[in-house]
């Protein structure tokens, strides 16, 4: 490898332009070719990334630069061919999430990334925000006792009329504000409590006609722990996405959002006192390379290329986010049936 | 071609950002809904001796600026410092249409007289149009709310600034600093939240002395890489910086805060917010000890 990474950017939406910037921002990378298929965004960005080779067709790109990681921006119904194409050129992937439409058709790519030793990441950013990288670190240290119950909520103020582009058109995107949002806290779950054994799922498309608006989800996980997600983007009053999660246990209840981490302790546990501790984002932050859109995604994209250099863990691969796909899959499939219990018979 | 103002009024408390507590936000933008409000917390800042304001471009921007106009004593004294764009607007359209559409439908917002002052031509085919023309006409229509009314600076967001500077897109950076001075005859600057990274990158392509907004408070919070970078980086690098984010969104008392600003040298200015009369009261005194702004008692 060369002494930068080469970084190459498949799909200059936002997400794509931000992980473009980023790459160019952290110590030890380098954005070296971009591909993106419409003719005025690609030319735009020429203004903007002086001297950044761009493509229309990424195999194109693929064929012309040597690269060492890949982001890969595209809508999800892409992600996978895409990445495999990246992987057998030797490249390492980060995947924006979700992971693919499904997870049908995911174990290939996972087999091909586990024979060459390339890293695949799947961009879960919410596990780099130091709020619920806090909470996960309180809940793993078991402070909260066993696990009891949990309540997640999305909320944004987006969707007030039938929206354009691929991800509203279910074909495209996989769903609406579950798969785009609510999974931020299906991950979260997974993370702290584990996959659920079974799910239910009611939803509601008032303004999008293929995918649905507002998303209320039920979860089981064995030893009879409950939790609820109630996703929508289409509610007042959230000029910005705002992601909660409540977690209680025999010991007490921890609360995070993007803000801060409240815990309320039964018995002192590990540096947690008695009673409630209250953490905010301006005392758990630390300092990144850049903020472009949050710190949380400097710190995903600092991980993911520690990770290509062989140093550092990443905290989502291909594999669990097979998981919290298949969450989402069965979610979907409780939703078509009016909400009836579906089971996850499935593992990895 | 600087800013005069040492003190300046903040306005995420006008439209519900809190980085502390987003409910929080939710309730002061609910009591600032109404423009009076505003415009009382406004003229105690003002009266206190805050002689700018910053101004986000904001939907509710546009009924702030018709009662500044409306209002002869703030008309005449206070400086306006705009910041443009305003970003979650342009995420939400984007999600909303894709970032072309977003683009098109946002050319397409202005009145018949705003499209003939920025020479858009009418139907399709803006955007075949370069992307400085572009960015030319949407500086344009972003700033028409404030037209009469003393502009002294026009901030570029934190999150272009600092994708400008990452991308090294250097042609855009001296497009928007010569657009803002000529077409508008205001001062260019660069709202940051990676001030090294952006510094680094000014000096790097020889931009002289230019207005910045950084964070800078005694718990080092949005001060990228580190604080102590940043702060090595303002004695290194001549700008004119405005601190913000200085009370740590509420993290920090302002006696801790004046303190550690105080410790520095290179603050120019100070950005804060406040949102009740006897809060900007409080902080246009003790901020203003730190950069030797006379306070109204």
């Amino acid at each position: 490898m060369s002494a930068n990474i080469r970084c190459g950017v498949i799909g200059l939406g936002k997400m794509g332009v931000l992980h473009a910037s980023l790459a160019n921002a952290i110590e030890g990378s380098q954005l070296a070719a971009i591909c993106e298929p419409n003719r005025t965004i690609r030319n735009w960005f020429g203004t903007f990334g002086s001297n950044i080779p761009a493509y229309q067709d990424y195999k194109e790109m693929l064929d012309a630069v040597p690269l060492d990681a890949v982001f890969i921006c595209t809508p999800p119904s892409s992600h996978i061919e895409i990445a495999t194409a990246c992987v057998r050129k030797g490249c390492h992937v980060f995947i924006e999430k979700p992971l693919s439409l499904t997870a049908e058709g995911v174990k290939p790519l996972a087999e091909l990334l586990k024979q060459t030793g390339k890293i695949g990441m799947v961009g879960f950013m919410m596990r780099y925000a130091d709020t619920f990288s806090r909470a996960q670190e309180i809940v793993s240290q078991g402070a909260l006792g066993q696990v009891l119950a949990c309540r997640g909520a999305t909320k944004v103020s987006q969707n007030f009329k039938e929206g354009k582009g691929w991800r509203y058109s279910r074909k495209e995107s996989g769903g609406g504000v579950l798969i785009a949002q609510g999974i931020h806290v299906v991950d979260l779950m997974c993370w702290m409590i584990g996959t659920p054994h079974s799910v239910n799922l009611r939803s509601n498309s008032h303004y999008s006609k293929s995918v649905e608006d507002f998303a209320l989800a039920l979860f089981s996980w064995k030893g009879d722990i409950i939790g609820s997600l109630d996703s929508s983007w289409s509610v007042d009053g959230h000029r910005m996405l705002l992601t909660s999660l409540e977690i209680t246990g025999e010991n007490g209840t921890l609360a995070v959002d993007d803000d801060t981490v409240r815990v309320f302790l039964r018995k002192a546990s590990g540096k947690y006192k008695e009673g409630w501790s209250s953490m905010s984002k301006p005392e758990l932050s630390s300092g990144t390379a850049a903020d472009i859109g949050g710190a949380l995604y400097t710190k995903q994209d600092e991980a993911f290329l520690c990770a290509v250099r062989g140093q550092g863990k990443i905290e989502s691969d291909v594999r669990n986010a097979w998981s919290v796909q298949h969450v989402i899959d069965c979610l979907y499939k409780s939703a078509d049936k009016n909400g009836a219990t579906v089971d996850l018979h499935r593992e990895f | 071609m600087g800013i005069s103002d040492k003190l300046i009024l903040g306005h995420n408390q006008f439209f519900g950002v809190n980085h502390m507590s987003s409910a929080r936000g939710v309730a002061t933008e609910q009591y600032f809904s109404s423009t009076e409000n505003v415009i009382s917390l406004v003229r105690t800042a003002y009266r206190s001796g805050v002689s700018g304001l910053m101004l986000s471009t904001h939907e509710r921007a546009r009924a702030i600026a018709d009662a500044l106009r409306a209002d002869p004593e703030l008309s005449s004294g206070l400086h306006l410092h705009i910041l443009l764009p305003y970003m979650a607007k342009y995420v939400r359209m984007a999600n909303e249409r894709g970032s072309i559409s977003m683009l098109e439908e946002t050319l397409k917002q202005a009145t018949w007289a705003e499209r003939m002052a920025i020479g858009l031509k009418a139907g399709t085919g803006v955007i075949t149009k370069d992307l400085k023309a572009i960015l030319g006409a949407l500086i344009k229509i972003e700033l028409l709310p404030f037209k009469g009314l003393n502009v002294e600076s026009v901030f570029l967001h934190n999150s272009l600034t600092d994708m400008l500077a990452a991308l090294r897109a250097t042609e855009v950076v001296h497009f928007f600093d010569k657009n803002i001075k000529e077409e508008h005859g205001a001062c260019p600057a660069y709202c940051t939240l990676s001030a090294g990274l952006t510094m680094n990158y000014f000096r790097d392509i020889g931009l002289e002395a230019p207005v910045m907004m950084a964070p800078f408070n005694p718990a080092g919070f949005q001060m990228n890489p580190s604080r102590e970078r940043c702060e090595q980086l303002l004695q290194e690098y001549p700008c004119h910086m405005v601190a913000m984010s200085v009370l740590a969104a509420g993290y920090v008392t302002p006696a801790d805060a004046a303190r550690y600003l105080s410790s520095l040298t290179g603050i120019d200015s100070i950005v804060f917010g406040a949102s009740s009369p006897g809060h900007v009261t409080e902080l246009s005194h003790v901020l203003g000890t730190v950069v030797g702004q006379a306070v109204a008692q």
